[in-house]
């Protein structure tokens, strides 16, 4: 892997938020946790720096509004830890960003700038990913709006 | 014997003529009971507070697969439901606590459950509602997921009103 592949700490990344996601409380952003939904638990976001640092490239819709977080405020998240059974701490994740260029997808047009936030190991629930969520979305409210929802 | 210490106000003092009145109260019958009017203004004060909320639950309903355009499915139909009735309750526990009531932001999962998600200050409560009957909530506090955060399932009544008055604290 070639250091051009790797995602630097000091990247912005921009994430595509659905116009429900999020509402204002004492006049600020505060966007919900389904901000980050993705099935793969895996959320998608875009390296700034690989779209010339335009955030409407990052846009899923066109009711959609886009925020922009730090992949070192995303490694920063810590203690990412799965309890057993008996709310014993199991297994402790870390939190990645790494790239996932898209190219010559079947469905999906050609977007360099695609990346991911990743756990390792991968999370065995739903519910720890909840919290991830909740975190990202904390992280991603602080910078307000990059494009506001239409 | 009731006392009380709160402060009152003698408003006939100025219109001696309402000091000298009587009056005649006729016994409450079901047809001019006062507590059935009562009764029937709070049920009207909480279809009006959540009729708006309801109408955004069923909304979530006619939302297509992909709806966020992050692969998240439907809604489920049994966790809208599930959500409704839930509603219901949580709001009836707050007003009759006596609580000030917070509407709740209404999305849905990637997995297809309600979510509810209230902001108070620094304090953040989420919960989700699946197509069990169950409910769960998030607590979050700060950014921290270990130490800022805890989670579990929801207990009627008692865990509506220690979530709620924690949101509140």
């Amino acid at each position: 892997m070639t250091i051009a592949d790797e995602v630097e700490d000091e990247e912005t990344l921009y994430r595509s938020v659905a116009k429900d996601c999020f509402t204002l409380v004492d006049g600020k952003l505060k966007l919900a946790s389904t901000a980050f939904n993705d099935p793969t638990q895996k959320p998608s976001i875009d390296r700034a720096n690989l779209c010339a640092f335009n955030p409407a490239h990052a846009k899923q819709g066109f009711a959609h509004g886009v925020v922009a977080l730090t992949a070192l405020s995303v490694r920063q998240i810590a203690d990412v830890i799965h309890n057993d059974e008996h709310g014993q701490p199991k297994l402790a994740h870390q939190i990645d960003v790494i790239p996932d260029p898209i190219k010559n997808h079947l469905t999906l047009p050609d977007n360099p700038a695609h990346a991911l936030i990743v756990a390792h190991p991968s999370f065995a629930n739903a519910q720890v990913f909840k919290k991830l969520k909740k975190s990202l979305a904390r992280i991603a409210s602080q910078g307000g709006w990059l494009i506001a929802p239409n | 014997m009731i006392t009380s210490t709160a402060t009152t106000f003698d408003l006939a003092f100025p219109l001696p003529f309402y000091r000298q009145s009587s009056s005649i109260t006729r016994l409450a019958g079901e047809k001019n009971d006062p507590y059935r009017g009562v009764e029937k203004t709070a049920e009207n004060i909480t279809h009006l507070v959540l009729l708006g909320l309801r109408q955004k639950l069923t909304a979530l309903q006619h939302l297509p697969e992909d709806w966020d355009g992050n692969g998240s499915v439907q809604p489920n139909p049994l966790a809208i439901a599930n959500a409704l009735g839930w509603l219901e309750e949580i709001y009836t526990q707050i007003f009759e606590a006596k609580l000030g009531w917070l509407a709740p932001l209404i999305t849905a999962s990637e997995d297809g459950e309600v979510v509810f998600e209230w902001w108070r200050g620094d304090h953040e409560l989420t919960l989700y509602f699946g197509a069990d009957h169950q409910a769960e909530f998030i607590k979050v506090w700060g950014p921290h997921i270990k130490n800022e955060m805890a989670d579990g399932k929801l207990v009627d009544p008692v865990g509506i009103l220690a979530l709620w008055k924690w949101l509140s604290a």
